[in-house]
């Protein structure tokens, strides 16, 4: 257990623990006021009914609990679906009246809760809080869906950004970044017949059918059986409308391969360089039952098209065909953001400019938001840090500095001190990769990240010796 | 992917933040007689209080007391509140004067076995009962008294270390130290509980 880990249980432990005394407050004989205060526990929201003193009856019998038809009637339907699929019914308080499993792993997570007469708040708080401690929610199955179903758009739209910060709040110490998708789901008869019948909730039922509207090929039922975060994925690839719904946080595909490994994986079974493609793109897909990805490219005339089994890289399905209409100008047309050059293109474009003809290379780094490449490299003894824009090569900043006026600067090459960390640290995938040259201490600072870890190591660059080396958990 | 593009724009605002801390307009405005502030910062506080009050009396009807006591304080005091950065630490201080003022004057009748003041298998006590308290209740029987009172500052208010040791009155070198010192206890602790299991 990490620190944070630790901070994080102990403030949700002692948030669960602390007593609610707003009604106290309010009638604390010092405190001479008329008004009467409903208090929420939410970080968020806050009710107040001021005044009348039949206004102030009400409030203060909801708060401890009155058994009137008020407080049991329910105004809203919150799901939540991890894999775990929980309805809550709360009442127009926001107080939970009753919470329903509507799934095995959701009997896990009732079973040793009391949610009933609870602030939804506090509620989902607590089911988050147990499903991550029951490995529901992980860095692999990140998404969680919540599902709002109030008549009132606004209502609906407000309880959505609670809850979604209520999420934040609890997983923030934790080392899952959570993906949450927040949707107000509309009291349609169709989809709440099909959750029955697929025994699933009607906020899946409702993301599941946004899916199929998108892409015509899928089928309800074959989309039923899988997790939410599998949901999320292919949502996310296939731009499913966001209409009704928030979203935040990127769900997890840690559990499949990249799409990188994916493309290299069919361009391999082409038996084609990526140098030689001119067109290429990647979506993640669910098809015949298993996560796939859809590798499209075009290298010469043909084009080429693939199902790439998305956990063991394994070829799925391929096809070729002769591509008449395609030439440079079909890239970048849908998306104003695609790197149009390849990360080589762009350190040659480097390389050029700068004069040299070979160099080690200490970063490479594609930033997606201003669709440019940073490039870093050593060449002879200067440094140079070089911004490449992705769409035409151009540069956009170039900087050249002396990493050491004589000749013999170190001994150990970049690409040496990289190796020496990453077999130290017994690591062969890393990303954000990233390494500088200290010229003062004539050492390398090396910093990557792989399996959750972020690792620091420092390297004598006259020796190669580890000066420093430093492990700790990525969150 | 236009969602990622989304995501990212909603990531700006909705930022997971070390719950909302109270701004010093809601001292202001309670002061001015608002009672909505109050709900508010009451909202924003409560575990915080609680937990602060709880970690120097180790009792939770007694933390309970402070934490009432507390809020009635600042809801007299608000209007001479001078603006200073924080009302958390503010409001901390005040949490601090109180408990150790209870635990002046209580003393002997508060030094009940820990077991029995603060019953953690006794759920009439909370709301949600959603699982053990493993953590607080090592907090409770392993740490020295400063130690739990930092550790659980570090926790619950948002503050921090430097902070934590004004609020405190202890030197920020002392605060580091038996802030790791905390941790390292606690780590052994859950580990401790869990090969028991």
């Amino acid at each position: 257990m990490k620190n944070k880990e630790i901070l994080a249980r102990l403030s949700e432990e002692i948030r669960s623990a602390t007593p609610d005394i707003s009604d106290r407050l309010s009638l604390s004989p010092h405190e001479k006021r008329t008004e009467v205060i409903k208090m929420s526990k939410s970080n968020k929201i806050k009710k107040w009914i001021i005044g009348a003193s039949a206004a102030a009856v009400i409030a203060l019998a909801a708060g401890i609990g009155f058994a009137g038809n008020q407080y049991f009637s329910v105004a809203t339907v919150i799901g939540i679906d991890v894999n775990p699929s929980i309805e809550l019914r709360v009442n127009k308080n926001d107080t939970v009246v009753k919470a329903l499993a509507l799934n095995s792993d959701a009997e896990i997570i009732l079973d040793e809760m009391k949610l009933k007469g609870v602030d939804c708040d506090v509620a989902v708080n607590a089911l988050i809080g147990s499903m991550l401690r029951h490995g529901y929610i992980d860095e692999l199955k990140n998404s969680i869906l919540i599902s709002v179903d109030n008549p009132d758009a606004q209502k609906s739209a407000e309880l959505e950004e609670r809850l979604i910060n209520e999420i934040n709040s609890i997983l923030s110490g934790s080392s899952v970044e959570p993906a949450v998708m927040a949707q107000s789901v509309s009291d349609d008869a169709s989809i709440k017949s099909l959750a029955e019948q697929y025994g699933i909730s009607v906020g899946k039922a409702t993301l599941i059918q946004k899916i199929c509207n998108a892409d015509p090929t899928k089928t309800f039922e074959s989309l039923a059986g899988l997790s939410v975060n599998d949901l999320y994925l292919i949502a996310e690839t296939k731009s499913i409308s966001t209409e009704n719904s928030v979203t935040q946080g990127t769900p997890s595909s840690a559990s499949y391969i990249t799409a990188d490994e994916a493309e290299q994986a069919a361009l391999s079974h082409a038996g084609i360089s990526s140098s030689d493609v001119s067109y290429i793109t990647c979506e993640l897909d669910f098809d015949d039952g298993i996560m796939v990805y859809e590798v499209e490219f075009i290298s010469g005339n043909t084009e080429y098209e693939y199902d790439i089994n998305a956990i063991d890289k394994s070829v799925l399905k391929f096809s070729t065909e002769r591509a008449d209409n395609y030439s440079q100008s079909g890239q970048g047309g849908s998306s104003g953001n695609a790197a149009s050059i390849t990360e080589a293109e762009a350190q040659q474009a480097a390389f050029s400019h700068a004069g040299v003809s070979g160099a080690t290379v200490i970063k490479a780094e594609y930033d997606r938001d201003d669709n440019k490449y940073e490039i870093e490299f050593i060449a002879g003894n200067y440094k140079y840090e070089y911004e490449i824009s992705a769409a035409d090569g151009r540069v956009i900043e170039s900087e050249k500095e002396a990493v050491k006026s004589s000749g013999t600067a170190y001994s150990v090459s970049a690409d040496e001190a990289r190796q020496k960390a990453l077999s130290h640290a017994g690591v062969t995938d890393p990303y954000e990769f990233e390494i500088d040259y200290d010229r003062d201490d004539n050492k390398y600072e090396v910093e990557f990240k792989s399996g959750g870890y972020e690792y620091s190591y420092d390297i004598n660059a006259a020796t190669g010796e580890i000066l420093k080396s430093e492990k700790e958990r990525d969150d | 992917m236009f969602l990622t593009g989304l995501t990212s724009t909603i990531k700006t605002s909705f930022k997971p933040d070390k719950k909302n801390a109270p701004d010093e307009k809601l001292i202001l405005s309670l002061a001015a007689g608002d009672s909505q502030a109050l709900a508010e910062l009451y909202s924003l506080t409560d575990s915080a209080v609680y937990g602060f009050a709880l970690s120097i009396l180790k009792d939770h009807h007694a933390a309970e007391d402070v934490m009432q006591e507390t809020y009635l304080k600042i809801i007299d005091s608000a209007h001479g509140y001078t603006p200073m950065g924080k009302p958390m630490a503010w409001i901390l201080t005040i949490v601090k004067n109180l408990a150790f003022m209870k635990l002046r004057t209580s003393k002997g009748e508060l030094s009940v076995p820990l077991d029995e003041s603060f019953d953690l298998t006794d759920s009439s006590d909370f709301q949600a009962e959603s699982a053990d308290r493993m953590v607080l209740s090592g907090v409770l029987s392993r740490l020295s008294d400063e130690e739990r009172q930092i550790v659980t500052l570090f926790a619950v208010s948002g503050l921090k270390h430097r902070e934590i040791s004004s609020v405190m009155g202890i030197p920020l070198p002392t605060v580091l130290s038996k802030y790791r010192r905390a941790l390292a206890k606690l780590k052994k602790y859950m580990e401790e509980e869990r090969n028991e299991k």
